[in-house]
């Protein structure tokens, strides 16, 4: 099988490095994929499940921008209600009416939804989240858990980060998924000073494998934070739209107060929410918080596009569906060359690891080898897919897996 | 570290023994030298090879310290897991540094046992490199840089490593 190179994407980044601090900073930085000679740096084009890089090189995106497309690039409906919106309006002065339907759809789609605030990005709700928490109830702490991603903001940070201060973590508490003693016992010592519990409904930490509550844990965290007047944060930024339309706090049982939402929520044009309970409203109300593209109409009008698309089409469980087979197929490809894939998540956000090697350096190899094949895999973050990955695609990269295995064997 | 004329290390007492009263003030001065370039003195390829693997060198025998002493290195100290750590010049010398909860160290071991690798293309790289000249995302992204492995260790040794130049000001 043929093997992409990647001279324009290299003769960028020379450019890049001069003028931009790192090139590509942070989340799309290539410094962690590994080998870095495996992967393309810019994107020129996309469509469907597929990206096109600068050198011409097509690719199966099983990163979806990180998260942002869930039902394909240039998806007609979506793009066309975001143009048709363009064309009236997107940022003037004023609040457009088009955010008006959004919030009526959230409120109509998310369960635990009585209202509905627009932001850009996750961390700008993350953050706003902690702030009516703590106005709601008038306290100062937040538990936030280990592994767990809410943003850059400093208080997601650790404080030996560059440019973090330990005053930054002054009223942040690190708790541990899945372990109620922890939190019980994070509670006894700081008694009636915690404001908001924030969590990923399932835990997805990089580097490591994801872990999906235990049974019956969410329903005890329920419990205890109710009783403690501790308000329910779930952050549904990577995994809102992909797991259920209606909250994945719906499919493990339990009704947060808050649930921040972005990525997903727009197929890719820029917007984040936060939704809460009436309980909350004013709280959040009470709270100053803006930004100058908040009221920004084009991604309000393609997140109603995009909502009503995955109903429509029942998008969830296609990803799932698609998720599965994807898992099956890449495990028993690993298995007949001798391998062990371990696979974990929710199926439409998989994180895979070859777990032959506890340096992953064999990992890291493999999907280097995929994605110079044309399957664009990462290796220690986990994976997305969207409703447009087809029966084709996934017999595509199964052929592109099993070339990259027999590689592995010359490497 | 090594500065100016006067004696970092207290000799007071000792000054009766040979070695300390005489070679040893040489010994100091020597590293002095080739610890304190200057622009014109790095311009020559041997003087930039020996800076270079002392400078390696004393940095990742610093870590252990720089981590019990610098809060910010110390809470790093807290997050780190096992794994050893090859940090190395291609072609060149390099260091083995093993990692555990609050635990740096130096070891004399097989490189090959290494379960994350950091390896720099060349000796005038590794300088500015250690000299915090290197702007290391673009580094990696280059090829400058090149990491394997438990890439995570990297995150925390690298937060250490950072720490030190405060020190040496
Ligand atoms: C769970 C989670 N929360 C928050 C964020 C931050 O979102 P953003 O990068 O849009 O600020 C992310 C981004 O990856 C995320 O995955």
């Amino acid at each position: 099988m043929k093997t992409y190179n990647y001279k324009k994407s290299r003769e960028l980044f020379e450019r890049a490095v001069e003028v931009i601090p790192n090139g590509i900073y942070v989340h799309y930085s290539p410094a962690p994929l590994i080998p870095i000679d495996a992967y393309p740096f810019y994107v020129e084009s996309a469509d469907g499940s597929r990206f096109i890089d600068v050198d011409g090189n097509e690719f199966i995106d099983y990163m979806c921008g990180y998260g942002p497309m869930v039902a394909g690039y240039h998806n007609k409906n979506i793009d066309k209600a975001a143009i048709e919106q363009l064309k009236k309006v997107d940022t003037a002065t004023g609040a457009p009416a088009v955010m008006v339907d959004l919030a009526e759809e959230l409120e109509n789609t998310i369960t635990i939804a009585d209202w509905a605030f627009f932001a850009k990005n996750g961390n700008d709700v993350t953050t706003y989240s902690l702030m009516v928490a703590r106005e709601h109830t008038q306290r100062k702490k937040i538990i936030r858990l280990k592994g767990g991603y809410h943003g850059v903001h400093p208080w997601t940070q650790s404080p030996d980060h560059p440019g973090v201060l330990f005053e930054d973590a002054e009223n942040i508490i690190i708790g541990i998924f899945n372990d109620l003693d922890n939190l019980r016992d994070i509670i006894k010592k700081n008694k009636g000073e915690i404001a908001g519990l924030i969590s990923t409904p399932y835990h997805h930490p990089v580097f490591f494998d994801s872990e999906m509550p235990d049974p019956g844990y969410w329903q005890e965290v329920e419990k205890i934070c109710r009783e403690e007047g501790i308000v329910i944060i779930v952050d549904e930024v990577r995994t809102g739209f992909r797991i259920n339309v209606n909250g994945a706090n719906e499919t493990f049982g339990f009704k947060p107060d808050l649930i921040c939402y972005s990525k997903a929520m727009a197929n890719g044009y820029p917007i984040s929410a936060l939704v809460g309970t009436n309980e909350i409203k004013s709280s959040a109300s009470k709270v100053f918080y803006t930004g100058s593209f908040w009221f920004s109409a084009m991604p309000m009008a393609a997140s109603l596009a995009t909502i009503r698309e995955l109903k429509k089409t029942k998008g969830v469980e296609k990803m799932k569906e698609f998720g599965e087979k994807l898992a099956e197929g890449l495990s028993k490809l690993a298995e007949n060359h001798g391998h062990e894939l371990v696979v974990s998540g929710h199926p439409a956000m998989p994180y895979v690891r070859l777990a032959d090697d506890p340096t992953m350096k064999l990992h890291q190899n493999w999907c280097a080898e995929c994605t110079k094949r044309g399957a664009y895999f990462t290796s220690h973050h986990n994976w997305f897919v969207s409703t447009a990955h087809t029966e084709d695609d996934l017999k595509k990269t199964l052929e592109i897996a099993e070339d990259a295995f027999n590689a592995l064997k010359k490497l | 570290m090594f500065d100016g004329k006067a004696n970092p290390i207290p000799l007071k007492g000792f000054t009766k023994l040979g070695f300390m009263s005489k070679e040893f003030p040489k010994v100091t001065d020597k590293l002095e030298y080739y610890l304190k370039p200057t622009d014109d003195l790095l311009k020559d390829d041997k003087y930039l090879e020996i800076n270079t693997i002392f400078t390696l060198t004393t940095a990742a025998n610093a870590l252990p310290t720089v981590m019990e002493f610098d809060p910010k290195a110390n809470l790093t100290g807290h997050h780190l897991t096992k794994g050893r750590l090859l940090l190395k010049i291609k072609n060149g010398p390099g260091v083995l540094i093993d990692t555990d909860v609050n635990h740096i160290e130096v070891v004399d071991e097989d490189p090959s046992t290494a379960t994350c690798e950091m390896l720099i293309k060349d000796i005038p790289i590794a300088n500015k490199f250690l000299n915090g000249q290197v702007d290391i995302y673009g580094a990696l992204a280059k090829g400058d840089l090149e990491i394997k492995g438990q890439t995570w260790l990297l995150d925390s040794v690298g937060l250490i490593l950072d720490r030190i130049p405060i020190y040496i000001q």
